[in-house]
């Protein structure tokens, strides 16, 4: 019987710890949702309006207006080249540090790991130095770089942990068989990494998209991405928070899809490798 | 190798260029007429900068605040969710969204739901009974509300490593301390957490590195309000630099900071190979 009745109580105590975990990490979303779909005159109602007719007006107003879809398009540019770039040089690095020996390899992984601690702010002096004498300001071309730079660590050290994993022996085999080194690698490491590949090329791209600093201190209006619109519509006052909850949902919208997408491979790309999912 | 070429030219080098420029009176409004001035930047960090002082102390507090609350409630989360129960995997996705949130509207959501007038979060409290609070403008609880957007962040990345590794234990040695009549409490402290140790390692050491960077969310709640009380050092060393101009020592600040990062950094790379 006591038995029992302690079963029944730790199944409570693990249906409040999940239930209130959902609520806390959900309640957020909905609410911002919410704020971006409420009609204006019931914003600012306390207690809050729970139910009420749905409006796409601030939606509109931000893509009329605010001109969003100039900012979405920097974005969508931005982050696909530079993840494309970064997981390119990343993959093919990775492959280098997998399979030759060289002298300082283990060096290097650590190395390029160290540039993944940097914090931003302090490379972002001297970048915008560099962008600024390059004539590079507000352009694509610097935003590209910069992102893709800061990836290609990551990029490497996760896929070098792939690659570590697909046993030498299969291209040994392949180069028996009349491969070269290269076409050994192009036709049986690569494809047996397509999940891989997948995963750290949504991931750069979260990575990208995210982005807040470089894209405000390296860019104008012409080529700001959306995370630093959205950083602007929060002035010290007067806020617009309809339209603002609104851009708040275009931009971080298409990433939540895509992190769904690579969860399976979320914790090896979180901790660059160190821990396999 | 291309990839090293661009990040040398990219991270290399402009890290050597901002400890120059550190050693100079520069400003990006008049980058030709920088002087240099050795060591004086650092001088005046070191001697006079209370700013910087309360700045690494914020830092500090919330990284300290943050992962804490973050450690112990994903170790929470991670047990719970390791048992079976219907509907485990889609919520186990549903809590892990947070994550992927662009930080700048983690800022943003959190400023909507902290609003002095018309917030969520003071609706709630006085649902319960209790009076408002002044989340983002009170001296004693922005920097509270600040970590809470990061628990409320960063709690999923913790519960998901611990989780995964809790998963990759051997079952073997817990069937064993069950049979010998081992009670939940000492399966915990006597198996679990030493097993786990390397993977918390892990992931405490990526946080603190991760939260030392706090820039984003600062930046959209409060930048570093009300009266410097959630001013982080990243966002001291943005102020100086691209709204005071002052570049020189702005990118002596940068150094330093640099220096401390690395040092973490240091840390996290010797425990994990440690520990493998």
């Amino acid at each position: 019987m006591s038995h029992k009745i302690k079963t029944y109580l730790s199944n409570l105590v693990v249906a409040f710890i999940v239930i209130s975990s959902l609520v806390f990490a959900l309640f957020p979303f909905y609410w911002a949702v919410v704020t971006s779909i409420k009609p204006n005159e019931l914003l600012f109602q306390v207690p809050p309006a729970w139910v009420f007719e749905p409006t796409t007006k601030n939606y509109e107003l931000v893509f009329k207006d605010w001109k969003v879809a100039n900012f979405l398009t920097n974005s969508v540019i931005v982050t696909s080249i530079s993840s494309l770039l970064c997981v390119g040089a990343g993959t093919l690095a990775a492959f280098a540090l997998a399979r030759f020996k060289f002298r300082g390899r283990e060096s290097l992984a650590s190395e390029l790991l160290s540039i993944r601690m940097f914090p931003p702010v302090v490379v972002a002096i001297p970048i915008f130095i560099l962008a600024y004498y390059l004539n590079l300001l507000n352009t694509y071309t610097i935003l590209v770089l910069v992102y893709a730079t800061f990836n290609i660590p990551i990029v490497t050290i996760i896929m070098r942990s792939f690659i570590d994993e697909i046993p030498i022996e299969i291209e040994e085999s392949g180069m028996i068989d009349g491969c070269t080194r290269v076409t050994a690698f192009l036709r049986i490491t690569l494809p047996l990494c397509r999940d891989a590949i997948l995963s750290v090329l949504v991931l750069s791209a979260i990575f990208s998209w995210n982005e807040f600093l470089f894209g405000t201190i390296l860019t104008r209006m012409e080529t700001r991405t959306l995370p630093v619109i959205a950083g602007q519509t929060m002035t010290q006052r007067g806020i617009d928070w309809g339209p603002a909850a609104a851009l708040t949902i275009i931009t971080a919208g298409p990433m939540l899809l895509f992190g769904m997408l690579i969860q399976k491979y979320l914790v090896r790309g979180m901790t660059f490798g160190a821990v396999k999912g | 190798m291309p990839a090293f070429a661009i990040v040398f030219f990219i991270a290399i080098y402009p890290t050597v260029y901002s400890f120059v420029i550190s050693l100079e009176d520069f400003s990006i409004t008049n980058p030709g007429a920088a002087n240099f001035i050795w060591a004086q930047n650092y001088v005046e960090l070191f001697l006079n900068d209370d700013r910087m002082r309360n700045a690494l102390f914020n830092t500090v507090s919330i990284t300290a605040i943050a992962v804490t609350a973050e450690l112990l409630l994903g170790l929470m989360l991670a047990f719970t969710f390791n048992q079976n129960f219907p509907g485990n995997g889609i919520m186990r996705s549903a809590i892990l969204m947070p994550m992927m949130t662009t930080s700048v509207c983690v800022g943003i959501i959190w400023r909507l739901i902290f609003n002095p007038n018309f917030g969520i979060a003071n609706y709630f409290l006085s649902v319960l009974g209790l009076p408002p609070v002044l989340w983002l403008s009170d001296v004693n609880v922005a920097l509270f509300a600040v970590s809470l957007a990061d628990i409320w962040q960063w709690t999923p990345f913790m519960f998901l490593i611990l989780f995964t590794g809790i998963r990759s234990l051997p079952v073997a040695p817990f069937e064993a301390a069950k049979i010998d009549g081992a009670s939940n409490w000492q399966l915990l402290r006597r198996l679990y957490l030493p097993m786990l140790k390397r993977v918390v390692l892990i992931a405490v050491i990526l946080r603190i590195i991760d939260v030392l960077k706090i820039f984003d969310i600062v930046y959209v709640m409060t930048k570093g309000g009300p009266a410097m009380s959630t001013d982080t050092v990243t966002m001291y060393i943005y102020r100086v630099s691209f709204d005071h101009f002052h570049t020189g020592y702005a990118a002596a600040l940068s150094w330093v900071f640099l220096v401390i990062i690395m040092l973490a950094s240091a840390v996290f790379i010797r425990y994990v190979r440690y520990a493998e």
